[in-house]
């Protein structure tokens, strides 16, 4: 900075000035006013200032000069006052100038009285106030501006404290609409929100108008703040007023908030600011939301697909599973779900006609459906769709009008059926976003193919093992075979588990209960082998354990049927001699015929193709008496969790004991039933009974009425069809005990009823013995024809006829048939 | 079992048609007898038709006998029916039985009898 200014020597004449010059160029202006205001002197600064002449100014009232207001003023103020006080300084009064305008002043006002006349004058004194009004009224501007701005944060603040504690987009319409209406007194504030994948306006909120989405193009101001990305405002030419601001966060837009005012309604510049703030600060509050949406919907989808996956493995068979998927979508995803499965349309041309193994509605039956309002007709074109649409979900209308969704169910490049939700959800309607259907259409798709690839390969296995169980079974009077075979409880599975009855070239009947391990159709396929090569090693002449050396032999071909266990025994029907072998297989259980029930501990070898096994195999041989009862079996039968397998062998050994007067067939089914009692069945079971029998033995004490003889008749019969005597045979032997019978009714007691005749037949092999006994005591033969005739036909249906009288008379005959169905 | 049930009788091409059901053996044969013998009349011819009986015995071959014997003695010639291959055609046989008398079907006894 430079020196201050000196007084200098080229200002000295200005100095030296007249009073006369100080009044009129003095820097304020300067009236002498009379007490009627009339105006007697003027300075020339007032005049520069005004603009006006001297002579407009002299002999006019002052006050001819001020502007309205400061006239009032003048009357209303100033005059009393200096009425009162005779001085007044710094009153603002505003002149009107030449020109019109305005000229802000401070004036002081001074009484001038002269002592010797008692007149007064006033002297004014005018100062120039312009720069000092507008700096007050910028001021006061400044003030009301900060007033306003103080209120605006109020608002910001009070919506940013609204978003923050919302968790749900819809619940930010309120906090805004609030705040529209506070800081601009907006008669209407709606918010849109932007539908991203849309591209579509929907108003939002719960109390939303029913208004149609608006588009991005169209030119209404919502768009129009979305496209822009910034405040929008429209204050002609409709009938009312409108500013939009965006909803923004990160530069996205996410929505619009539309505030309507009355027409005329002007909307300043901090106004636009702040609807821009709000518009940022309830769009990242809304970002916010939507992440917390977001995030709290994948956590739900998530574990709803872990829930749904675990449900849908837990049942066995599609038809369960898809019964069970219906069960949970409803009501969580919607309010009715379809399942409907294609059949036979895999991208393979296996053949795919799978019915449910457990008899109940099996997927190839239709839909299976949950909810109210089913089922669903789903027309071709509707099918097609879905078949097309590359695994985007089909809207439909249902029957009543409803809405629903079509996926497809896809896996291995196919569609396996389709999936239709109708209704809302329960919850959020966002749950259902198509991603996330899509996703659950996907795994639920595969989940039933699994399931039904499971129940095709186990009912391969089922058909397969049946057809290898339920082959030609010999039949033979001397011995009987009954068989149980049960598939795994849990899971329907069929495992290796076989049994075979066969007749040897030797005369003996073969027996084998065999185990392969593992399950399935490979399980099956390999007992299928495994139990031809036991029947045709064993057919020929070999002793029980050459039968498992030459198996040993055979599973070195056959990977699956490594480690299998086999049980084979071989009965002599003539001898009742018993050879048995096992291998690493639970022992026989024998049950002859007055003595308890044992088990056959000899003869015991490794699983087949285990070396050592293979070089010690053994047999053990016993004879048995008829009407010994053998039984074979599979671990499955004896083995129950927590329980130790001697005890397993106990129950069946006393099971069987209990049960030994039973009919063959019932006693395996009692068998079976009463070792699986409560067990969940976790392996398949296998049992095969065999009876030797003793001879099978008729017997029938008749009265002696001629009417008995039919009944009589029938049941010879019926025991002859049971021995499996040939049906032509049947008839002839009937016919001869009829009339032998007969004849002892008639001849020996006289159609007397109280006597008894006694039929007994018996057959050994295929030759029948036939005796017919009476107390009664015969006349003296008559040589009646009819009698002859009973004879002649008794003689030439038998082989042999033997009357033999004594005590009564009993007649003998015999008859060898020939047995057909060998 | 009734008479109605065992035995109907019809007329057919001016023969009686006598048909027999069930069994015939010592408990029945002489019901079967009278029961036949007095619901048929003279008539140009008889029919015995047996294809419906499923049991015959030595009683039953009396029974045969006798009516075959009393439409004789009425000057009615009798034509007996066994489908071969019966179980009363085996009995017949096995005895050797009215082999002159017997046809395999109605059809065969009508034509002999109108012949």
């Amino acid at each position: 900075m430079a020196d201050p200014p000196q007084p200098a020597d080229p200002f000295v004449p200005l100095l030296e000035e007249s009073a006369e010059d100080l009044y009129e160029g003095a820097p304020c202006g300067y009236l002498s006013v009379l007490p009627d205001g009339t105006v007697a002197r003027v300075n020339q600064t007032f005049l520069d200032w005004t603009g006006y002449r001297r002579t407009d100014v002299l002999g006019h009232r002052v006050q001819s000069f001020y502007t309205i207001g400061s006239r009032i003023f003048h009357e209303t103020h100033l005059g009393p006052l200096l009425h009162m006080q005779s001085e007044v300084r710094g009153i603002a009064i505003e002149f009107r100038r030449a020109d019109g305008s305005r000229l802000d002043t401070l004036v002081n006002v001074v009484v001038r009285r002269n002592p010797n006349t008692g007149s007064t004058a006033l002297r004014m004194t005018v100062f120039d106030a312009t720069d000092r009004r507008s700096y007050e009224r910028e001021l006061l501007n400044e003030r009301r501006r900060a007033e306003r701005n103080a209120a605006h944060i109020r608002v910001l603040q009070e919506m940013e404290a609204h978003c923050a504690s919302i968790d749900r987009a819809e619940d930010i319409v309120a906090p805004i609409v609030a705040a529209g209406t506070e800081a601009f007194d907006a008669t209407e504030t709606a918010v849109w929100l932007l539908h991203p994948q849309e591209s579509v306006l929907t108003v939002a909120g719960p109390d939303a108008p029913a208004t149609a989405p608006a588009t991005l193009d169209e030119s209404g101001p919502e768009a129009h703040a979305v496209r822009l990305a910034d405040v929008v405002v429209f204050e002609s030419p409709g009938p009312d007023a409108r500013a939009v601001t965006p909803l923004v966060a990160d530069e996205r837009v996410l929505g619009v908030v539309s505030f309507g005012f009355p027409a005329g309604r002007r909307i300043a510049a901090d106004e636009v600011q702040l609807m821009r703030t709000i518009g940022r600060q309830a769009g990242q509050a809304l970002e916010r939301v939507r992440l917390h949406e977001e995030t709290a919907r994948r956590a739900w989808q998530s574990a709803y697909l872990a829930r749904l996956s675990r449900a849908l493995d837990e049942a066995v068979g599609s038809a369960d599973r898809a019964r069970r998927l219906v069960a949970l979508l409803v009501p969580e995803l919607g309010e009715y779900a379809q399942v409907s499965l294609v059949e036979g349309e895999q991208a393979e041309g296996t053949s795919s006609s799978v019915r449910s193994p457990t008899g109940g509605t099996g997927p190839a039956d239709g839909v299976i459906a949950a909810g109210s309002g089913g089922p669903w007709p789903i027309s071709a074109q509707v099918r097609a769709a879905v078949r097309s649409g590359g695994g985007a979900p089909v809207p439909l209308a249902g029957p009543d009008g409803r809405r629903g969704l079509a996926l497809p169910l896809r896996a291995r490049n196919a569609m396996i059926g389709m999936l239709l939700l109708a209704g809302e959800p329960a919850a959020s309607s966002d749950r259902s976003e198509p991603d996330f259907l899509l996703d659950l259409a996907d795994r639920v798709g595969l989940a039933l193919d699994n399931a039904r690839l499971a129940e095709q390969d186990r009912e391969v296995a089922r058909i397969l093992q049946r057809s290898l169980l339920i082959s030609e079974r010999p039949t033979d009077s001397r011995f009987q075979v009954a068989t149980v075979y049960r598939p795994a409880v849990e899971t329907l599975e069929v495992g290796g588990d076989w049994y075979d009855t066969f007749t040897t070239s030797t005369g003996s009947v073969g027996v084998v209960v065999g185990d392969v391990v593992g399950r399935g159709i490979r399980a099956a396929s390999a007992m299928g082998q495994l139990r031809s090569a036991v029947r045709a090693v064993a057919k020929t002449r070999c002793s029980p354990a050459t039968v498992l050396r030459h198996m040993d032999d055979f599973v070195t071909t056959l990977e699956a049927g490594q480690m299998t266990t086999l049980a084979y025994a071989e009965l002599a029907l003539d001898t009742g001699v018993l050879r048995y072998a096992c291998a690493g297989h639970p022992p026989p259980l024998l049950l002859p015929p007055h003595a308890a029930p044992r088990y056959l501990w000899d003869g015991r070898s490794g699983p087949l193709g285990t070396h050592t096994a293979s070089r010690s195999r053994r047999e053990a041989e016993l004879s048995v008496p008829r009407g010994s009862r053998l039984l074979l079996y599979t671990d499955g039968l004896v083995e129950r969790r927590g329980e130790r397998i001697d005890q397993g062998l106990g129950r069946l050994a006393e099971a069987l004991d209990a049960r030994r007067t039973a009919p063959l067939g019932a006693l395996a089914q009692q068998l079976s039933d009463a070792m699986l009692d409560g067990e969940g069945g976790h392996d398949d079971t296998c049992l095969l009974a065999l009876a030797f029998e003793a001879a099978p033995r008729f017997h029938a004490d008749v009265p002696a009425e001629v009417t008995r003889l039919s009944p009589l008749r029938a049941r010879l019969h019926e025991w002859l069809a049971g021995c499996d005597v040939p049906e032509p045979e049947q008839y002839g032997i009937v016919l001869a005990c009829s009339e032998a019978a007969a004849n002892a009714i008639e001849h020996g007691y006289q159609s007397d009823p109280s006597g008894v005749v006694s039929v007994t037949a018996t057959i050994d092999g295929d030759i029948l013995d036939l005796r017919i006994s009476d107390s009664g005591r015969w006349l003296a033969p008559q040589a009646s024809a009819d009698r002859g005739r009973g004879m002649a036909l008794m003689g030439r249906l038998m082989d042999d006829l033997v009357v033999d009288r004594g005590e009564g008379t009993s007649v003998l005959m015999r008859r060898q048939f020939r047995r057909t169905t060998r | 079992m009734t008479a109605e049930d065992r035995t109907t009788i019809r007329s057919e091409q001016g023969c009686e048609v006598v048909r027999l059901h069930g069994e015939i053996d010592h408990g029945n044969a002489e019901l079967v007898e009278r029961d036949v013998l007095a619901a048929t009349r003279a008539a140009a011819g008889v029919v015995i038709d047996l294809s419906g009986v499923t049991f015959l015995d030595s009683a039953g071959l009396r029974c045969l006998d006798h009516l075959v014997t009393a439409f004789r003695n009425r000057q009615a010639p009798v034509v007996v029916v066994a489908p071969d291959q019966g179980v009363v055609r085996f009995t017949l046989d096995l005895i050797g039985f009215l082999p002159g008398l017997l046809a395999s079907s109605i059809d065969d006894a009508l034509a002999e009898l109108t012949a």
